[in-house]
C-alpha cells in the first residue's frame, strides 16, 4: 500500500493576523483561519452540521492550498537553519511520517486535547497545544514515536520562534518502512483464549417479566436470549433493530445484568450493533450482584418518567418528565452515537439527582432501541460506581410499558 | 443495470401478461412429479394475493408515493431492465428466526441473456435486503417458492460458483452459506477477495458489508479494491469512520476516497464503446462496453489495464487521439492531487512513473485532476516536458479536485449510515 505524510510547516505570525496586502506574502489566510475556528465552535454545537462540516473542510483546505502552493517551503535541519530560513522570508518544514495518523487513531472515539488532530495552529494557542499534546502522548504511552516525538519538538521550536503551524498532507508515496497490514479499530473481537475462559451462566428463566407479555414476545425474547449467548461465545456482536421490540430487549437484557447465584462476577460484554451497521460500545453484562429492595425504598416518591418527548404524547398527563429531549436524539448521526449521546445523558442526570437523594424512576418506554440501550448502560454504569464506592444512595429504575391505556 | 422497484397494482396489471408468457415459455423441467409451470403459475398467483394486499394496506403508488413498509411487512419487488421484466420476488424480514423469509421468487428467461440473469439478480437482492434488515443473513424461502425447497434456479446459481445449500429441501439457507454465496455473486479479484476475508477474520471490515457497498451503489468492485489495497486505514473510508473535525484523519480518507473516484472515472472511460449511426452521430447503448481486465498496484497507486478489444486512451494532454491494442496492458499512475500538492510532488510521480515503465513496460501514464491548470504555466510545461522526454503519457481528467471532494464526503457520509 501507498504511504502519506505529514509536513509540518511554521508560519509567522504576522500572516495569522494581517491580509497579504500588509503583511506583503503570497497567502492570505488571516480570514480563512478565523473562519475554520468559528466553524469549530458552532461544531461542538451540533447545530446545522452537514453544512459546518463542509465549510470547515473547505477552510483548512484552502489554508493547507495557500501554504503548499507559496514556493516558500524550505526543509531544515537544526534550529539554526530554522531561523536562518525564517529570517530569509521563507517557512521552515518537516516531514513527518503517517505513524503520526495512527497515533490520531486514538483521537476517534475521545475527541484529543487542545485541538489534537486539527491541521492549524495560530501562535496563540500553539503553546497551549504543545503542552497537551505532550501530557497526551504519554498518557497515551505513544510519548516514544517518532511521529509524536519530531512533531513535539517542531512544535516547540515554532512556538519559541512566535510562528503559528499549518500541517499539510500529502498521499500516494512510496512506502519505505513497513507497518502493520491492517489498523486497529476500536471494537477488536474477543481473544480466543480469554473466549474460552468465559462461562455463560444460565438464567432461569422462572417468575420474569416477560411471562406477562403474549406468546409472541415470549417468542422474540427467546430468540434474543440465544443470540445473545450465541454472540458471547463466539465474540459476535448482537444487531439489534428489526428483531425483539424495546420492551423485549428491555426485559432480556435485565435478565443478563445481574449475576445469578453461585457464580461469580465476570468482566463480560456483549458487543451490539445496530440496523446501520455501526456498532456501539460493549454492554456490560452478568455484573450487578442482585440486591432485595429495602424498606427506605418504598418511601420514596417515585419520578414519572418517559423515555422520549414527542413520541407518545397521549403519555403526558401520566409522566413528571421526559428523560431525552427528542430534538436532541433525533440528529443525523449513527446509531452507535446516539446510544453513545443517550449513555452519557443518562450518566449526568442521574448524578445530578443522585446528590440530592435517592431516586426511583417510573419509567414509560416510548420506543427506539438505541435510547433504550443507551439509556440502561447509563444505570448499570452508575450502580456499579455506587457499588464500587459503598455508596449508600439507591436508585431503582421500574420499566413501565404503555399499551394505549393500560400499563 | 436495471433496477428494482416495489411492484406495484398498476406493474403487476401492465406486466401481468409478460409474466403468464415467461411461465410459459419456461423449461419444461420437472421436480418429482411436479413440473416447474405448474410452480410459476401457483407463484403468480401468490404475487397477486401479496400487490393486492400491499395496495391495500400502504396505496404506494410510484408517481404519487405513499406509505413505504417496514422491513417486517411483505414487500412486492421487480428487477426490469428497460422494459424487460428479469424476475420479482416477495421477501420479509421474519422478525422471530432472525432471517429473510421469501414468499415469491419467480424468474423469467430472457433469451439475450444468460439464463440465470433474473436468478442472479433476484439473488443478490434476496442477499442484499438480509443484510440490509440486520438478521443473521439466513434465507427462508417459504411453502409457496417451489413446494417449500431453495429454488431450482437459485440451486444452479449456487452450483455455478461452487455452493450448495446443505437444506435446500427444507428451503433453508444457512448463514454462512448466504454470505459465502454473497462473496461469490459480488467476484472481487483473488486478492482483494483474500484481503477483505482476513479482514473479516480479525473483526475489522465484514466481507458481508463490503458486497453491500457494492451492491448499493456507492463503491465498485474496483473502487473497494484501490481502497483496500492503496490505504492504511481502509475499514475507516468503507465505513466513514471519521467525522470531518477530525482533520487530519478525514483528509487521510478523503485523499483514498478521491482517488478511488479518479480512478473508477478513468475504468468507465477506458470501458467505454462508441457507436455511430448512419448519419455520423455517436450514441452510447446500456450494457455495451468493453471488456477490461483491471488490476491495481497497492504499492505504486497504480491501475493496470489489459484489454481484448482495441481501447481509446482518453483525456490525453496535449489533446490528441491514442489506441492500445488488444492484449497490450496499459498502465497508469492515479493522482488525485490538488494543485499545490501537484506543484510539490508532481517532479516524484513523473519519476516514479518512468521506473514502472522500465519494470513493467508496456504503455504508461499518469493522471491528473483538471487542477494542474492552475500550476503556472511555466512549471506545467517544465512537467510535459518531463514526462515526454520519460515517454509517460500525460492525462488530465476534466473534472477538479474540488467536484470529487464533494462526491467522496457524500459518500463516506452514505457509508456511516449504510442501512438507513
Amino acid at each position: 500500500m501507498s504511504t502519506s505524510f505529514i509536513y509540518l510547516c511554521a508560519i509567522p505570525r504576522a500572516i495569522w493576523e494581517q491580509p497579504a496586502n500588509v503583511h506583503g506574502r503570497p497567502m492570505d489566510i488571516a480570514r480563512l483561519v478565523t473562519d475554520a475556528l468559528a466553524c469549530e465552535r458552532r461544531i461542538t454545537k451540533g447545530i446545522n452540521l452537514e453544512h459546518e462540516y463542509s465549510r470547515y473542510t473547505l477552510c483548512c483546505q484552502r489554508l493547507e492550498q495557500a501554504v503548499g502552493s507559496t514556493r516558500l517551503l524550505t526543509p531544515f535541519k537544526t534550529t539554526d537553519d530554522f531561523t536562518a530560513t525564517l529570517q530569509a522570508g521563507r517557512f521552515p518544514v518537516f516531514p513527518i511520517s503517517e505513524d503520526y495518523l495512527s497515533v490520531l487513531d486514538h483521537t476517534r472515539d475521545k475527541p484529543g486535547p487542545e485541538r489534537l488532530g486539527a491541521s492549524f495552529f495560530p501562535p496563540d494557542t500553539l503553546h497551549a497545544h504543545s503542552a497537551a499534546f505532550a501530557m497526551w502522548g504519554k498518557q497515551h504511552g505513544v510519548a516514544t514515536r517518532k511521529g509524536v516525538k519530531y512533531r513535539f519538538a517542531f512544535l516547540q521550536i515554532a512556538q519559541q520562534a512566535g510562528c503559528g503551524v499549518i500541517e499539510l498532507q500529502s498521499a500516494y508515496h512510496i512506502r519505505q518502512d513497513s507497518h502493520p497490514a491492517i489498523a486497529n479499530v476500536g471494537s477488536q473481537p474477543i481473544d480466543a483464549e480469554i473466549r474460552n475462559a468465559i462461562v455463560i451462566p444460565k438464567v432461569a428463566h422462572e417468575r420474569l417479566a416477560v411471562e406477562s407479555f403474549g406468546a409472541n414476545k415470549q417468542k422474540l425474547a427467546m430468540t434474543l436470549r440465544n443470540h445473545i449467548r450465541a454472540a458471547l461465545t463466539h465474540g459476535e456482536p448482537v444487531v439489534y433493530g428489526n428483531e425483539a421490540q424495546h420492551d423485549v430487549i428491555a426485559e432480556v437484557l435485565h435478565e443478563s445484568i445481574f449475576v445469578p447465584e453461585e457464580h461469580l462476577r465476570q468482566n463480560l460484554s456483549m458487543r451490539v450493533v445496530y440496523a446501520d451497521g455501526s456498532e456501539a460500545l460493549p454492554f456490560p453484562v452478568f455484573c450487578l450482584p442482585r440486591k432485595q429492595s429495602s424498606a427506605q425504598q418504598q418511601h420514596i416518591a417515585p419520578l414519572r418518567v418517559a423515555l422520549m418527548s414527542m413520541r407518545h404524547l397521549e403519555l403526558d398527563p401520566e409522566i413528571d418528565i421526559c428523560w431525552f429531549r427528542n430534538r436532541d436524539v433525533s440528529r443525523t448521526r449513527t446509531l452507535a452515537e446516539t446510544d453513545q449521546f443517550c449513555f452519557t445523558t443518562t450518566v449526568e442526570q442521574i448524578n445530578n439527582a443522585l446528590k440530592e437523594n435517592d431516586i426511583v424512576i417510573h419509567l414509560y418506554h416510548t420506543g427506539f432501541e438505541p435510547a433504550v440501550l443507551g439509556f440502561y448502560r447509563g444505570i448499570i454504569h452508575t450502580l456499579r460506581n455506587l457499588r464500587a464506592t459503598h455508596s449508600s444512595r439507591q436508585l431503582v429504575v421500574v420499566p413501565l410499558y404503555y399499551r394505549g391505556g393500560t400499563t | 443495470m436495471g433496477c428494482f422497484l416495489l411492484m406495484t397494482v398498476n406493474d403487476f396489471a401492465q406486466l401481468n401478461a409478460t409474466m403468464k408468457q415467461s411461465v410459459r415459455g419456461a423449461p419444461a423441467g420437472t421436480t418429482g412429479s411436479v413440473p416447474l409451470a405448474s410452480y410459476q403459475t401457483h407463484g403468480l398467483n401468490v404475487l397477486e394475493q401479496h400487490v393486492n394486499a400491499y395496495h391495500k394496506r400502504f396505496a404506494y403508488d410510484h408517481a404519487q408515493g405513499g406509505k413505504m413498509p417496514r422491513n417486517h411487512d411483505w414487500r412486492p419487488y421487480r428487477f426490469c431492465i428497460q422494459d424487460v421484466l428479469f424476475g420479482t420476488t416477495v421477501v420479509r424480514h421474519n422478525r422471530y428466526h432472525n432471517c429473510l423469509e421469501i414468499d415469491v421468487f419467480l424468474t423469467a428467461p430472457i433469451p439475450e441473456y444468460d439464463e440465470l440473469a433474473g436468478a442472479q439478480a433476484l439473488a443478490i437482492f434476496c442477499l442484499s435486503e438480509a443484510y440490509k434488515c440486520g438478521g443473521t443473513m439466513e434465507l427462508r424461502f417459504t411453502q409457496q417458492v417451489e413446494g417449500g425447497r431453495v429454488p431450482a434456479a437459485f440451486q444452479a446459481l449456487g452450483q455455478r460458483y461452487g455452493i450448495k445449500f446443505a437444506e435446500s429441501a427444507s428451503g433453508r439457507v444457512a448463514p454462512e452459506e448466504a454470505k459465502a454465496f454473497y462473496a461469490a455473486l459480488t467476484g472481487f479479484a483473488p486478492a482483494l477477495h483474500e484481503r477483505l476475508i482476513a479482514m473479516d477474520q480479525t473483526g475489522v471490515f465484514s466481507m458481508t458489508r463490503a458486497c453491500y457497498i457494492v451492491h448499493h451503489g456507492i463503491w465498485s468492485r474496483e473502487q473497494i479494491e484501490m481502497i483496500v489495497q492503496s490505504s492504511r486505514r481502509p475499514d475507516s473510508v468503507l465505513a466513514g469512520l471519521t467525522q470531518p473535525h477530525q482533520r487530519h484523519l478525514y483528509a487521510y480518507d478523503i485523499l483514498h476516497a478521491r482517488a478511488a473516484l479518479l480512478g473508477g472515472m478513468l475504468d468507465r472511460q477506458l470501458q467505454r464503446r462508441e457507436r455511430q449511426d448512419e448519419h455520423g452521430t455517436t450514441y452510447d447503448l446500456e450494457d455495451d462496453i468493453c471488456q477490461i481486465e483491471v488490476g491495481f498496484d497497492g504499492k505504486t497507486c497504480a491501475k493496470i489495464y489489459t484489454s481484448t478489444d482495441t481501447i481509446q486512451v482518453p483525456w490525453l494532454y496535449p489533446a490528441r487521439s491514442m489506441e492500445i491494442q488488444a492484449g497490450n496492458t496499459f498502465n497508469v499512475l492515479i493522482r488525485a492531487r490538488d494543485s499545490a500538492d501537484l506543484f510539490l510532488h508532481l517532479t516524484t510521480d513523473l519519476k516514479l512513473a518512468s521506473t514502472l515503465h522500465q519494470i513493467r513496460g508496456g504503455i504508461t501514464g499518469i493522471v491528473v485532476p483538471r487542477d494542474v491548470f492552475d500550476v503556472p504555466e511555466a512549471l506545467r510545461q517544465q512537467f510535459l516536458a518531463q514526462a515526454k522526454q520519460q515517454n509517460i503519457h500525460f492525462m488530465i481528467c476534466p473534472e477538479v479536485v474540488q467536484s470529487f471532494d464533494t462526491d467522496a464526503a457524500a459518500r463516506l457520509a452514505r457509508s456511516r449510515l449504510l442501512r438507513q
